[in-house]
């Protein structure tokens, strides 16, 4: 009969105190394209890292059938070995190795213990072409942006000719344009077989690509159904386990005078010495407004956001908050003065891995509980209780290790550690990123509430859906300069495109005209 | 979700952390004691008690350098440096005061240019503390010619040679000192900002906390606290020697680690530090009274060392790797 390409049946797995899977169950026809769709903390992750050995065969209960067969994997190069290939949602690459080293990072062509470089690197550029990345590969990977390293853990993928894809939010770093493009190659392997795995927190992005769903939710699986009968709806309700009666929680509510300036901000190129990567930029933000910035990767968005809050390099640039000139040197500088800053990778600065919540929430206002510099324990607990409670983060207590929590979770955290001290202006650099569905709502709706008592809101996002839907007013920002500002009522996704690649266009047009 | 209010979770963790090498301290010594009771005699013990002081000063300070995630190869040399400073100053007929005075002074000098060029020149510590353990060394030989300082008077001997009932003034100091560093990292901003810093720089510069202060001031307390013992070795010896301290760098970032704190920092504690550092001071009488020969002495420690950090290593990956 149909005999699937890989079947998991039956899957249980514990941890001490927690059953993270309970008799899970999946299949996969040659050619299909599954999406695993779920909060954070659902199982996905669990399930991936069983399928990949990561989980060896005895720490979990039920079987992994390859072809009908039953296979035992204890460790990654087992399932590497049935064609399983992975590509995590964190990007794992080597900076100082040159572009093809990574793409066969561990299984170089070799002949009697000798590297075959000249292969190498021809193999490489047809992968790389595969992938859609045109760069050389004997480049070293620190040169690659975010993005083109993705790309690049993809062709590093297809090296192993694998006949299973598993692929893990592999679209948090891309910008709309690297998605599609991605999702191009995925549409070529099918057509030559090759089945994948996608797990997704993008549902716009899993009904354009999937052939079928499935849901999972706190260890279970909910609902597997064809694209073609599937509801979005239904697909969320699955995943959170109630109604969202609107994704987008956003509230018309007046918006008051202008009050913070930015003027002139320019930013040195990071790599490039000779290049400005933000180029004079000014703007003002209102009162109880929520300023969207978009732009592709690589416009300047972040450093243009860092660069205001101290966070970064400015090599001029004034700001001013009710008219008055503000000295921000370091973040210390920008918190004073009531900034608050979400950076983009949560892992990178956003909170102390090591610390629990209650120190992560009060990091940022030691003042608040401390008196000349004595920390006063009960209100440093009271205050991170209040938090913990106010958004809903899910832990066991306020002294659980941040490494333990899920993505969404430490995101809350970083978000409490905000708004515990009191910001005028919050700057929210790619909030949602990582994270799932439920959380993602808790967090507009806390954008909601900040805006209602008067705080302003700077928000940063690839998700343009979200940009549109939580903004009332959106700057365009292209290769270091803002292309486009676009008030809540005129902003579709079309204009915010033409105005991203505006300034790339322009650029092209001067060279030429030289 | 419902969870017992008493106990934390990371103390009790913590806890069991330090039980763990306190067991292990516990036998050694009843192993050792029941081999040879001399172990247990009050003259042993005394001893005992007096050395880990010595190492448990300097011990306390390099927590907090670990904690930050960093590392000061310099204190062996600050104790040599605030011995002779010390010396110096009284046999030039200083107040006993002004000479401990001097002798702190120049030694946490030694740590405040440690943190101020890590941080101005971002140069990894173990490469500016390798650079200043020399010059500090070579400051105390210049300072001595080599020779050592004698006499002292015994206002200044009663430091390291005086007893309070019984017990050596050292081993009070060394008491209080922990505590002070104990209550610092847990009860100011100051001993947060130290354990943030380790766990992760970029998040806690982001959160505003002045992170090159607080380096700065990390090296200064480390260098402070072996300063201490460089002037306690002077008064325990009524000498100051130009080789005092030598190597030491190294018995006290092993009991640290020994202790549990971690090299990756961010996590650690001085009651582990003081558990560490008895283990090493009473590892070596153990193997003294149990005759073992003093060539093995060393691949004991190093086994030791491996064992510990590899336990500890183990601990952590089986701890963030538990959730999918």
């Amino acid at each position: 009969m149909n005999q699937p390409l890989l079947e998991m049946k039956n899957i249980t797995k514990n941890f001490p105190g927690v059953t993270a899977l309970k008799e899970v169950g999946i299949q996969l026809q040659r050619g299909e394209i599954l999406a695993i769709v779920g909060e954070n903390g659902a199982g996905k992750s669990t399930l991936m890292k069983i399928l990949s050995g990561s989980y060896p065969a005895e720490s979990y209960n039920g079987d992994i059938l390859i072809d009908g067969e039953k296979k035992q994997f204890n460790n990654p190069h087992d399932s590497e070995t049935e064609g399983i290939a992975m590509i995590y949602q964190e990007i794992s690459t080597h900076l100082d190795l040159s572009v093809a080293e990574n793409i066969f990072l561990g299984c170089w062509p070799r002949k009697n213990g000798r590297i075959l470089w000249g292969k190498m690197y021809e193999d490489s550029v047809k992968l790389l072409n595969i992938a859609g990345l045109d760069v050389n590969p004997r480049q070293t990977v620190r040169e690659l942006s975010t993005s083109q390293q993705q790309l690049l853990c993809i062709a590093a993928a297809l090296s192993r000719n694998p006949r299973i894809l598993v692929l893990d939010e592999p679209t948090s770093a891309l910008t709309e344009k690297e998605s599609a493009r991605l999702f191009e190659i995925l549409h070529r392997l099918k057509n030559d077989g090759i089945a994948s795995l996608l797990i997704s927190h993008k549902l716009d992005e899993v009904f354009a690509i999937s052939d079928r769903i499935t849901v999972l939710r706190d260890g279970c699986k909910i609902s597997t159904c064809t694209i073609s009968e599937a509801k979005m709806e239904t697909i969320v309700s699955d995943m959170v386990g109630r109604e969202i009666s609107e994704m987008y929680p956003k509230e018309e509510i007046p918006i008051g005078d202008y009050f913070f300036n930015i003027q002139n901000v320019t930013v040195p190129h990071p790599y490039n010495p000779g290049k400005n990567i933000l180029r004079s930029v000014s703007f003002s933000l209102r009162k109880g407004e929520i300023l969207g910035i978009a732009g592709l990767v690589g416009s300047g968005r972040s450093e243009l956001v860092n660069a205001i809050f101290g966070n970064g390099p400015k090599s001029s640039g004034k700001i001013f908050l009710n008219n008055k000139l503000l000295d921000i040197s370091t973040p210390r500088d920008a918190i004073r003065h009531g900034l608050a800053l979400v950076t983009e990778d949560r892992k990178v600065d956003g909170f102390v891995g090591v610390l629990n919540v209650r120190e992560n929430t009060t990091l940022a206002s030691l003042g608040k509980i401390s008196r000349r510099g004595r920390l006063i324990k009960n209100s440093e607990k009271k205050e991170a209780d209040k938090w913990f409670k106010k958004l809903k983060v899910k832990a066991p207590d306020i002294e659980t290790i941040l490494d333990s929590l899920s993505g969404g979770n430490q995101q809350k955290v970083v978000l409490s550690k905000w708004l515990m001290s009191e910001p005028q202006i919050l700057i929210l650099d790619e909030p949602t990123r990582g994270i799932d569905v439920g959380a993602k709502y808790e967090i507009y709706r806390i954008m909601t509430n900040l805006v209602k008592k008067g705080i302003s809101i700077i928000m940063i996002s690839s998700e343009l859906q979200e940009l549109i839907s939580m903004s009332d007013r959106i700057l365009v920002l292209s290769d270091g300069v803002i292309t486009g500002e676009l008030n809540r009522d005129e902003t579709t996704p079309e204009l915010i495109m033409h105005y991203a690649t505006a300034g790339k266009q322009e650029e092209q047009e001067i060279v030429k005209n030289v | 979700m419902k969870t017992d209010k008493g106990t934390p979770s990371r103390f009790r963790g913590h806890h069991f952390r330090e039980l763990g090498i306190f067991i292990s301290l516990v036998v050694i010594c009843t192993v050792t004691g029941i081999i040879n009771p001399i172990f247990f005699s009050f003259d042993n013990i005394v001893d005992l008690m007096r050395s880990t002081s010595f190492t448990l000063i300097v011990a306390v300070g390099m927590t907090y350098v670990l904690l930050s995630a960093g590392l000061d190869l310099s204190v062996g040399s600050i104790i040599g440096l605030s011995g002779i400073v010390t010396g110096w100053a009284l046999v030039a007929e200083w107040p006993v005061f002004f000479a401990i005075l001097l002798g702190l002074g120049a030694g946490t000098l030694v740590g405040l240019l440690n943190g101020s060029i890590i941080v101005k020149f971002r140069i990894p510590p173990l490469i500016v503390t390798l650079g200043t353990m020399y010059i500090a060394r070579g400051f105390v030989y210049v300072i001595s010619q080599g020779r050592p300082f004698y006499p002292f008077p015994d206002s200044f001997k009663i430091l390291g040679q005086g007893v309070i009932l019984r017990i050596p003034i050292a081993v009070y100091l060394a008491l209080i000192v922990s505590f002070i560093g104990h209550w610092i990292l847990r009860n100011t901003v100051f001993g947060r900002s130290v354990f943030a810093l380790g766990g992760n720089e970029e998040a806690s510069r982001t959160a505003g906390i002045p992170t090159k202060r607080v380096k700065i001031g990390i090296y200064a307390i480390s260098a402070f606290a072996a300063s201490i013992t460089g002037i306690l070795m002077a008064s325990r010896l009524s000498s100051s020697q130009a080789g005092a301290g030598t190597g030491w760098e190294m018995t006290v970032i092993a009991s640290v680690i020994i202790g549990g704190t971690s090299l990756f920092g961010g996590s650690g504690s001085i009651l582990g530090t003081a558990i560490g550092a008895a283990i090493m001071t009473v590892l070596t009488n153990a193997m003294v009274l149990m005759r073992v020969s003093v060539f093995w002495q060393k691949i004991v420690v190093g086994v030791i060392i491996i064992v510990a950090v590899g336990v500890d290593t183990h601990r952590r990956n089986r701890l963030s790797g538990s959730r999918g």
